[in-house]
């Protein structure tokens, strides 16, 4: 989680720094930066440039000469802008309602170790389709990916350590191979085919 | 043996010190115990990082940049930081630096694990892990003087293997029955053994310290040493034993995971506890055999031992390819205790018997180590590689070749290196 945000703010560091001007078209609604004859833009002095708006390098602002600037857009409030505004339209998430799985624990019906969730596949209409675990090993030694069909899977919501649980046990996992998205093509396990050797 | 080594201290220390003498003798016991000590904490810091980024929510490409930052740090700072060792007198300062940076390193995983400081963690434990062998090569030379040293870097490889076993059981225990958070807290606290163990080395240190080095190439003006440095690095023996670590290395590295996540598809029962005998009957053949490998080098010679070690190894991956029984495979992974007690005494020995006392024995060490590291990572995609195209079975095979190509190689053209009888100095 905090990997995200420190990411983000890494991004948006780095697009502050790199492109001043791209940063503020973002929040500057007035003028439309990369339409106007780029090069000679440069040239050009950059009186027309938004009062408030010190801090942006003039060229990209303006496009060259003619049309009489499109009338000063109503100072943007003063120096703050620099920092992006949060969406207005923010939705609080109930604690309830939405359940973190990256990294969880995922159980077997008997309650044994089945290792952890390290990724979800969706299909092309977004509905979840395969979860992938990391199953098994010592420390680290020998474990490996295994893709599992979401049909196999039971929703725990109420436990939050391990959100998700198969109705399959290691016995039937074990044998499976390793899941690789480079593998032509990628594997996973189904629910039993109603058929003999998989009962338990 | 005991004959040669006042002669050595002296020439080494410039102290006529006793070297059965009890500070001496309790460095010697601090030197076990710090071998002992890292191989416990290096654990913690192997695959299992994995493991526990994966419990913290990071996706698998994260986990696999954040790992690659580690080894492209220790590969970039193998040499480097041998030079930094061989400028250093006091190794016993490096080594509690590099212990002190490891605690630091542990700590950030388990106290802070956001995505900057396991960066600056995995920097520091790459870097520091690059400093430690060295040092205790170099504290090992010091002590046992160069006529000695194979025995006493057996008894670093003895102890270093029981740290293994203790670690991996400790901190296996720790992940099963607490959390992953806790074997870093685990690894964090165990330094502090290790810090105590340097106490009497420090004293050894402090009571013989380094003499000016002895060798000629001493008081030579820059230009001399370079020149000195450089024909040491091209030393055809340096430049053929390190094709032979890059050799091993990656007929080794990757036959531990892919032999594990065999027997975790085919193991009826509990498939983690045969992976767990599976790291820990090697490292009790390598605690049994080091301080005889050590010997049989100093007696026999260095190529018989480095080709014994990639001998084991080939036969190792060769019968993986057509053993499936779990108990059976468990056997087989004795060959990787023979060949981790020759090769693990054979590195520092060789390379000191070529370093000799030209005052850069770290850096050659750092050589190796890097030709190792890329060893290691050739090894861990070809093995994905060939196993993903061509099946377990052509993988085993392929290590068996690789090592056998080894093994060919040490014959044709690796020289002896162990220095004659009576020290041509």
């Amino acid at each position: 989680m905090s990997r995200l945000r420190t990411g983000r703010a890494l991004l948006v560091l780095a697009g502050l720094v790199l492109s001043p001007p791209l940063a503020h078209a973002g929040d500057d609604p007035s003028p439309s930066p990369s339409s106007g004859p780029a090069p000679d833009a440069a040239s050009v002095p950059s009186g027309q440039a938004p009062a408030g708006n010190q801090a942006t390098p003039p060229p990209m602002d303006q496009p060259a000469s003619p049309p009489p600037a499109p009338s000063p857009p109503p100072p943007p409030p003063a120096p703050a802008k620099e920092v992006p505004q949060p969406p207005k339209n923010l939705e609080p998430i109930p604690k309830t309602a939405a359940i973190s799985v990256l990294g969880k624990k995922v159980h077997g019906p008997a309650g044994e170790d089945m290792g952890r969730v390290v990724d979800l596949l969706l299909d092309r209409d977004g509905r979840l389709q395969t979860v992938v675990i990391d199953f098994g090993g010592f420390l680290g030694v020998g474990s490996r990916k295994i893709a599992i069909d979401w049909r196999l899977v039971r929703f725990v919501p109420d436990d939050a350590d391990a959100p998700i649980a198969l109705s399959l046990g290691k016995a039937d996992v074990q044998a499976a191979p390793e899941y690789k998205d480079t593998a032509q093509p990628p594997v996973m396990v189904g629910p039993p085919p109603s058929g003999p050797d998989v009962a338990r | 043996m005991l004959l040669d080594r006042p002669a050595a201290a002296v020439d080494r220390h410039g102290t006529p010190s006793d070297p059965a003498g009890p500070v001496h003798r309790s460095a010697g016991w601090g030197l076990d115990a710090l071998n002992l000590c890292v191989a416990n904490i290096q654990t913690g810091f192997g695959p299992f990082i994995a493991v526990f980024l994966t419990s913290q929510g990071w996706t698998q490409t994260a986990i696999g940049f954040a790992l690659s930052i580690g080894t492209v740090t220790a590969m970039a700072s193998q040499v480097p930081a041998g030079a930094l060792v061989d400028a250093i007198a006091r190794k016993s300062a490096v080594a509690l630096f590099s212990l002190l940076a490891f605690t630091g390193s542990a700590l950030l995983f388990a106290i802070w694990p956001t995505t900057l400081s396991i960066y600056l963690a995995e920097i520091l434990h790459g870097f520091s892990s690059c400093t430690l062998g060295p040092a205790i090569a170099a504290l090992s030379l010091v002590l046992a003087g160069s006529s000695s040293l194979g025995a006493r870097l057996g008894r670093n490889a003895r102890f270093a293997s029981i740290g293994n076993g203790i670690g991996a059981a400790l901190m296996g225990a720790c992940g099963y029955y607490l959390s992953e958070r806790s074997v870093f807290f685990l690894t964090a606290a165990l330094t502090i053994p290790a810090l105590g163990s340097l106490v009497p080395l420090f004293r050894y240190e402090a009571a013989a310290p380094p003499a000016k080095r002895t060798e000629p190439g001493a008081s030579v003006t820059h230009g001399g040493r370079f020149a000195m440095i450089r024909r040491l690095l091209l030393d055809r023996r340096l430049v053929v034993f390190g094709f032979c670590a890059a050799l091993f290395t990656l007929g080794n590295a990757a036959l531990l995971p892919l032999v594990s996540s065999a027997l975790t598809k085919r193991a009826t029962g509990e498939a983690n506890l045969l992976i767990a005998a599976c790291i820990v009957l090697p490292q009790v053949i390598v605690a049994l055999l080091s301080p005889t490998v050590g010997r049989i080098a100093d007696r026999l010679g260095r190529r018989t031992v480095v080709l014994l070690a990639f001998l084991s190894l080939a036969v190792r991956a060769f019968l993986f390819a057509w053993v499936t029984e779990p108990a059976l495979i468990v056997a087989i992974q004795a060959f990787d205790g023979i060949a981790g007690a020759c090769f693990g005494v054979m590195v520092p020995l060789v390379t000191s018997d070529i370093a000799g006392r030209t005052g850069h024995f770290n850096l050659c060490l750092g050589m190796v180590g890097f030709a190792i590291g890329i060893g290691a990572t050739i090894s861990t995609s070809l093995a994905g590689w060939t196993a993903d195209h061509f099946g377990d079975v052509a993988t085993f095979l392929s290590f068996a070749a690789v090592s056998a190509a080894g093994a060919i190689l040490v014959w044709v053209a690796l020289p002896e290196t162990r220095p004659a009888r009576p020290e041509a100095a």
